[in-house]
């Protein structure tokens, strides 16, 4: 019986060439895309969570509440693991990792051979008692334990030494202040890149004061604890406030000039919370993570996404299903009146389904193979075919095969097994309005998805050319970012002067940071006579040109200058700054701050005093709203910077580029050029905006696709049932023009109610998602317009290749076949 | 005796009005005989064939099948009946467009449930029997007319029915083939099997034991009753 299900359904198959492919394919497409989504979402949701004790370990972070906003931090103080471990006995133990170096990157000397190393963490000892990881080589032990040991991984110990073997024992040689060297104790497995951070080389904590020193005030420490079995980790976050008032409350007296009390009652604050070690990759975004977190939000919307695009396909499915209802109802009829019960009817509509769906898996299989670079390319993954042989991917595949079969065959099995084989036998039988309205209702609901898509798509583009191209209130074109230039020391001058000889170049200036760039620092900044209401912002430190380089427009006063002396004990804040400090003429008010950098070496006080106030400009990305920001002179330091900007006159830049290039090796003979372009790096602050564009304009393309696949099929079908109506018609005189309007007519009303549906869900998401952004487009309804637009001319073109073949067609033929 | 329909009524409803499509209508009929029931379109001849056939139900009456009474009966006792005992030919062959001369054959078999190779065996002898054996893999468009109602014939005699049921078995097919169609009617009927048909055709009728003459859904000029 079973097989003789098979046999029919494949010769169906065969029969209704053009039926299958659209149907295959369709299905195929939808699978091959759901695979890809759910192995994205399977890889995503499993960062961290392989960890041995992952249950038990837990990050520590922080919500800073200051006087007029808050701010979550990812680093807490670095005394704050010690004193936790001792007063809970919740806690098992706490290791810090501390991200110091220029987000991991040293130079590192091995004998003669230099290395720019990037992943180089610092840690506790007892980090691999906590994460668990595979020793390669190294005594047993604490490789972490002793002073001035490093361990690496076994990419890097290859790297340095060709054999890893050959590593441990061995010195480098950190270019950092004192160089003292560091002997290899350990290499272990490369690090996997399933987890929220990654290394190279951890350079041990132990034997250094620096991570030692009292301090509960500054951010500085990744705090990992481990609870022992079955510790609650709430009752870890209950009693902090306590230990915040026992340890902390000096620190904050010394550092904020008032007791622990009035700083409370000031506005300020800290929450120190737990966040389970598996959860961080997707939900934690807070200021100085490792890198960037994956988003939970992407995961629904993709799940959503396949969700959707699986249903399409599968409402695809149905809809030719039942549009060709007519021709399976003979069928029906003799099968009912030589004893078919309708159970057998529907099993057998069902087995035909699952055959289809079994070979659409095949060709999804093949389309996966297509799709898997594209996607790859959009989520940053690393999939290939072997994905597939995943237990999990396997048992994927049998699923979908199951659940896209039932599906998709159920309901066009009820229907088509309920036919009354007398009429159909008869021929009485019309089929056209079988199902009519279940048709109509899924075409709608299909397009008006795609139509949800294609608007996110286009207010997804248009918000990020909004960021990269608004008016960010300062120049971001044809500049260049020298890095490092530190190591000029005291050649930064002539450095500098020969830069500015060269063709091109209009402007050259140093400085501690660059719009784009996370290297503000925060400082607190007070008036003298509301010293005890200091207000928290930005600041950086710039030559005397910053405000040339970057065309910045100040509003009042000046910017630094040489011919200044003073200067140095100047700063220039910004228009938000000055609101904020309550200042309503800021030039030459005088403003002091507790950060003991910006004070004299032995404590005192300086005072500084405001020369100049710039126009509020971007120099955050614009999700965040613009900040307090001040600017100090470097000319204490000489004007030696990390950051050199370099304004080139438009259309020079790659010659400049050479040009400068060869000044550096005259200046840096041991180091290459390291740069950047300030357009660049602003533009690398939307990666993740980036990435949505990206998934939202395949995603739309392809559910449009299917959408538009299921259309034809159906627009075919309908179109031949009519081909009788068209044949009389054009024998009374009806024009090619008016037969087509006529058969796109019923789809193009139904295609525009899916608009209709469309566009108020759009908006209502849209607007959500445009909320993440401080500076933001207005969803404006010329964009639903053109959403709308094109939908509709997508489905009239698909439509309309089929009317127009069926009404150029010689009446007398489709007359005669009658 | 093999049916007894007593008192049928069949109607449907049209804008208030009720149409009859069969009306006080009687009939026995005995194993072995061969019916033709004729009458002009609309008489209700294809009506009545469904409701000795059990595709239609009727509205008011009797109805006994060997003496049981089908118009009590469940739809699943229904349906045995009809998988087991009636045989339907149409004049439009009704074959399945995508199985084999073979595989359409053995169709009713399927549902029966009948073993495979018992299957094999049925469907070799029929075949044989009505000399298509070299036919049986083409498709119902490679047939004539006339072989694809002789497929029907031999689909509608393999679960051995105790009554074949004809409606129009000619209707489509030349004076040749119709007249060949007749004559293994007639020689089934020799061998014992119930035939009731329903033709326009006069010629065809005279196959028949028992002519019947049908108009608007009641008996006229019936002189065996």
């Amino acid at each position: 019986m079973l097989r003789n299900y098979f046999k029919i359904a494949w010769r169906n198959l065969l029969k209704h060439k053009a039926y299958s492919l659209i149907n295959i394919a369709g299905l195929a497409l939808g699978a091959a895309i759901c695979l890809l989504i759910v192995l994205f979402i399977q890889s995503e949701r499993s960062v961290d969570a392989w960890r041995p004790d992952a249950d038990n370990i837990y990050r520590m972070v922080v919500k800073r509440k200051y006087p007029t906003r808050e701010s979550s931090y990812s680093i807490i103080p670095q005394s704050y693991a010690e004193v936790v471990t001792e007063e809970l006995p919740e806690v098992e133990m706490a290791v810090r990792v501390f991200n110091f170096f220029n987000n991991g990157t040293l130079r590192i000397r091995q004998g003669d051979e230099r290395f720019e190393e990037t992943g180089v963490l610092l840690a506790d000892p007892g980090f691999f008692d906590l994460f668990k990881s595979r020793r390669l080589f190294g005594d047993d032990g604490d490789p972490l334990e002793g002073p001035n040991s490093i361990v690496l991984s076994e990419r890097t110990a290859r790297k340095y030494f060709g054999d890893p073997a050959k590593a441990v024992g061995q010195m480098l040689i950190p270019e950092i202040n004192n160089e003292q060297p560091l002997q290899v104790t350990a290499v272990y497995e490369d690090w996997p890149e399933a987890s929220h951070f990654t290394f190279n080389a951890l350079i041990s904590t132990a034997g250094n004061e620096n991570f030692d020193q009292e301090n509960f005030v500054g951010f500085s420490a990744h705090t990992y604890f481990r609870l022992h079995q079955g510790a609650n980790p709430e009752k870890v976050e209950a009693a902090m406030p306590g230990i915040i008032r026992k340890y902390a409350a000096g620190n904050i007296q010394r550092s904020f000039f008032m007791p622990i009390d009035d700083f409370m009652a000031a506005g300020n604050g800290y929450t120190y919370y737990l966040q389970p070690l598996k959860d961080i990759y997707l939900t934690s975004h807070l200021e100085n993570e490792f890198r960037v977190n994956g988003s939970e939000t992407t995961l629904y919307i993709f799940g959503l996404v396949a969700a959707f695009i699986l249903f399409i396909a599968c409402v695809n499915f149905i809809n030719l299903a039942t549009a060709r209802s007519s021709e399976r109802a003979k069928e029906v009829g003799i099968r009912k009146t030589f004893g078919s019960v309708r159970k057998a009817l529907i099993a057998q509509f069902i087995a035909e389904s699952f055959l289809m769906s079994l070979m659409a898996m095949a060709v999804a299989i093949g389309f996966f193979a297509l799709l898997v670079p594209v996607f790859n390319d959009i989520s940053g993954k690393d999939f290939s075919m072997a994905s597939l042989l995943t237990p999990g991917a396997l048992l994927l595949l049998v699923l979908f095969t199951c659940i896209t079969g039932s599906l998709a065959g159920v309901y066009p099995a009820f229907v088509l097994s309920r036919f009354n084989p007398i009429q159909v036998l008869r021929g009485k039988f019309h089929s056209g309005s079988q199902g009519r309205n279940l048709r109509s209702g899924l075409v709608v609901l299909q397009f008006a998805i795609s139509v949800i898509l294609i608007i996110c798509t286009l207010i997804v583009n248009r918000q990020m050319n909004y960021m990269t191209s608004e008016r960010l209130g300062f120049n971001k074109e044809h500049t260049l970012i020298l890095e490092r230039t530190d190591l000029l020391g005291t050649d930064t001058r002539a450095f500098k002067n020969e830069l500015l000889a060269l063709q091109g170049v209009q402007q050259v200036s140093g400085a501690t940071a660059l719009p784009g760039q996370q290297n503000y620092f925060g400082v607190s900044w007070a008036t003298l006579d509301k010293r005890n209401e200091p207000i928290t912002g930005r600041g950086i430190i710039v030559d005397e040109y910053y405000g040339k380089a970057l065309d910045l427009e100040l509003v009042a006063g000046r910017f630094f200058s040489e011919d200044f002396p003073t200067d140095s004990l100047a700063v220039v804040i910004n228009q938000k700054a000055a609101a904020e400090l309550g200042l309503d003429d800021p030039i030459g008010q005088r403003l002091i701050t507790p950060d003991g950098f910006l004070n004299a070496p032995d404590g005192s006080e300086h005072t500084y005093h405001v020369i100049g106030v710039v126009r509020d400009y971007h120099y955050q990305s614009l999700h965040e709203p613009i900040t307090p920001l001040i600017f100090t002179s470097g000319a204490r330091f000489n004007n030696v910077m990390q950051l050199t900007a370099v304004r080139v006159a438009g259309g020079s830049m790659e010659q400049v580029l050479d040009q400068v290039r060869g000044v550096w090796s005259r200046f840096v003979p041991e180091k290459p050029l390291t740069f950047q372009f300030l357009d660049q790096t602003i533009a690398n602050q939307y990666d993740s905006e980036r990435t949505a564009r990206k998934v939202f304009t395949f995603f739309s393309l392809v559910t449009i696709f299917i959408a538009c696949i299921g259309l034809l099929g159906l627009a075919a079908y309908t179109t031949r049932q009519r081909v009788h109506e068209i044949g009389i018609r054009k024998v009374l005189g009806a024009s090619v023009g008016t037969i087509v309007m006529m058969l796109s007519r019923n789809f193009v009303k139904l295609v525009g109610i899916a608009t209709l549906i469309a566009l108020p869900v759009a908006w209502f998401f849209m607007d959500r998602w445009l909320q993440n952004f401080t500076y933001r487009i207005d969803s404006s309804w010329d964009l639903f317009v053109s959403a709308s637009g094109i939908a509709l001319a997508t489905a009239f073109l698909t439509i309309s290749f089929q009317a127009i073949r069926a009404a150029m067609q010689n009446p007398v033929k489709s007359l005669r076949t009658e | 005796m093999l049916l007894k329909l007593e008192n049928i009524y069949k109607w449907v409803n049209q804008g208030g009005n009720r149409t009859f499509l069969l009306k006080h209508l009687d009939l026995e009929i005995d194993e072995g005989e061969f019916v033709s029931v004729m009458g002009p379109s609309g008489s209700g001849k294809s009506t009545l064939l469904n409701v000795i056939g059990l595709l239609d139900g009727f509205d008011e009456g009797d109805y006994y099948f060997q003496g049981e009474a089908v118009h009590q009966m469940r739809d699943k006792e229904r349906a045995r009946l009809q998988k087991e005992h009636i045989g339907f030919i149409f004049q439009a062959y009704h074959l399945i467009d995508e199985l084999t001369v073979y595989e359409n054959i053995e169709t009713p078999l399927l549902y029966q449930k009948v073993k495979s190779s018992e299957r094999k065996a049925l469907v070799g002898d029929i075949l044989d029997r009505f000399n298509i054996v070299g036919k049986k893999d083409l498709f119902p468009s490679q047939l004539s007319g006339g072989q694809q109602q002789l497929v029907g014939v031999a689909r509608a005699l393999i679960s051995r029915p105790k009554i074949l049921l004809a409606d129009e078995p000619t209707g489509n097919l030349n004076s040749r083939q119709s007249r060949e169609i007749m004559e293994l009617f007639k020689e089934l009927n020799r061998e014992g099997m119930t035939i009731v048909q329903a033709t326009h055709s006069e010629f065809n009728a005279s196959y028949g034991t028992r002519i019947l003459h049908l108009l608007d859904g009641s008996w006229t000029d019936t002189p065996e009753l």
